[in-house]
């Protein structure tokens, strides 16, 4: 039986709440903001939204269904996405089915974390029945010692130097400048400062790492006669793929789950890498970025280092990359990280970035990457967009 | 040299981490077996960041991921400073009321 396309889907109106290092709100504040913004944006009603997807770590007991309570809905549809930096693609996934299908007209896809400074310790102290028993007594350094050994290997494997995953660090806080969501907006980074930050897990470096912060993206879902009905600008679906613990013999992760389903969302999309006018991966980590440039096709493995040095990322670049600055210069609110590649891909092909737009921007791939759950992340996640603004 | 892991009684197939049914072939039959100590270091990197302050005093630590000839791959703490690519031997190592944890140390010539 052959996929269904994405014909007669739209997504609309990306909304970030307001990223904070530290905040005394509540995952649930972050995500009632989320939704009283996408609201706010679309002019609809709450009673209207008859579907709800949420990915959130900091909810404690709570999950999509308590929300409903808590926000005194009634969907008809509701999704619970515990696939953290591919909750994005995979809400999208979910909630285009449920348009396609009739089982919910108006879907919001939410994610949003609160961030005090005990939480992320103990979030990744219990993440995983496999982190707890194999990883965290090793140190206890969360899923830096993961990708630091993942790290380890592809620049042994390929030749690969720090200066390589310096210039994705480097591009995307020049990105960042023109976001004023972005926690490091204002605080420009050179590779001599990258090379030469504080050792973390090395080969992982201060500028390697994500800062933990608060805050929410988020996005409507419905079809597109009502968007258009509505007047919203909004992107249409070429093509999207998801895959799990791809390549699970693989000693360490040299590859994501991308390069086992690539050709099909080309396919899908009728569509190749050159057609992309901007490129948003997950950048839990530099390594994790060269590798979905690798798997999504726009280099041969281990050829990362080589297209990043001849390609210029920054958004008015040949090959505009994580063009909000990504998860590194903005700070990763939680489970909103796997949502900010689609809302930022969103924002660019409909002209409602935070920050500076990629010129003409129509096509842009958007990627996620989630859970490690022992010693790599498990889920992989990609969908192209077509804007139309 | 031998290290104990949890194997399948029905298919042979070693589990790491530690499960509730057999990777390979789901079945319940699982029994903790000697298996080779051997190991190739695959990935090596240095704790200086922990989330735990027990650890400070340690710091750094270094740690890697090894390929068991047992056929699976573990995160180990690294004794010795062995290089990657080096042949290691792994044990686990009890340290008074802490989890049993692997540790890698170089092969030695000829063992």
């Amino acid at each position: 039986m052959t996929a269904l396309g994405y014909h007669g889907v739209a997504v609309a109106c990306p909304v970030t709440v307001r990223y904070a290092r530290h905040s005394t709100q509540s995952a649930h504040w972050f995500i009632g903001r989320a939704l009283a913004d996408l609201l706010a944006a679309s002019g609809i009603d709450k009673a209207a939204v008859d579907g709800l997807a949420v990915s959130s770590f900091t909810l404690g007991s709570d999950t999509t269904v308590a929300l409903t309570e808590h926000f005194e809905m009634s969907p008809r549809w509701i999704e619970w996405l515990p696939t953290g930096g591919a909750s994005g693609v995979i809400a999208l996934r979910r909630a285009a089915r449920a348009i396609q299908s009739g089982d919910a007209n108006i879907i919001a896809c939410i994610a949003g974390d609160t961030n005090d400074p005990a939480s992320f310790a103990d979030l990744i102290g219990n993440f995983s029945s496999f982190s707890s028993a194999a990883v965290h007594p090793y140190g206890a350094a969360g899923p830096n010692l993961p990708f630091a050994l993942i790290t380890d290997h592809y620049m042994r494997s390929y030749g690969a130097e720090r200066a390589d995953f310096g210039r994705i660090a480097v591009a995307q806080r020049a990105n960042a400048q023109s976001n004023p969501n972005a926690l490091f907006a204002g605080k420009p980074l050179d590779l001599e400062t990258y090379l030469a930050a504080r050792p973390v897990v090395p080969p992982l470096h201060l500028f390697d790492c994500v800062m933990p912060c608060a805050g929410a993206e988020a996005f409507l879902m419905m079809s597109e006669a009502m968007a258009r009905q509505l007047g919203l600008g909004h992107a249409t679906i070429r093509g999207s793929i998801e895959r799990h613990n791809a390549y699970f013999a693989d000693p360490v992760a040299v590859r994501g789950g991308w390069a086992m389903d690539r050709d099909d969302l080309y396919g899908q999309a009728e569509a190749t890498p050159a057609d992309m006018d901007c490129v948003q991966t997950y950048d839990d980590y530099p390594v994790i970025v060269a590798m979905q440039f690798e798997d999504l096709g726009f280099c041969n493995k281990g050829e990362a280092p080589a297209l990043l040095r001849t390609h210029d990322l920054t958004i008015a670049g040949d090959l505009p990359h994580n063009t909000s600055g990504g998860q590194l210069s903005c700070g990763q609110a939680g489970a909103a990280g796997g949502f900010l590649p689609v809302v930022e891909a969103l924002r660019q092909v409909t002209g409602q970035t935070l920050g500076d737009r990629v010129p003409d921007a129509r096509l842009a791939l958007a990627s996620g990457y989630g859970m490690v759950n022992f010693d790599r992340c498990l889920c992989s996640a990609a969908v192209i967009l077509e804007g139309w603004a | 040299m031998t290290l104990l892991l949890q194997t399948c009684a029905a298919c042979g197939a070693v589990q790491y981490p530690r499960r509730a049914v057999c990777r390979t072939c789901l079945s319940d039959r699982l029994e903790d077996r000697p298996q080779p100590a051997g190991a190739t270091l695959l990935a090596r990197a240095a704790i200086c960041v922990s989330f735990n302050e027990d650890w400070a005093s340690r710091l750094p630590v270094a740690a890697g991921t090894v390929l068991l000839d047992a056929g699976v791959q573990a995160i180990v703490l690294l004794e010795a400073d062995p290089a990657a690519g080096a042949r290691t031997t792994v044990r686990w190592q009890r340290d008074g009321e802490e989890p049993a944890r692997l540790i890698a140390t170089t092969m030695e010539e000829g063992a």
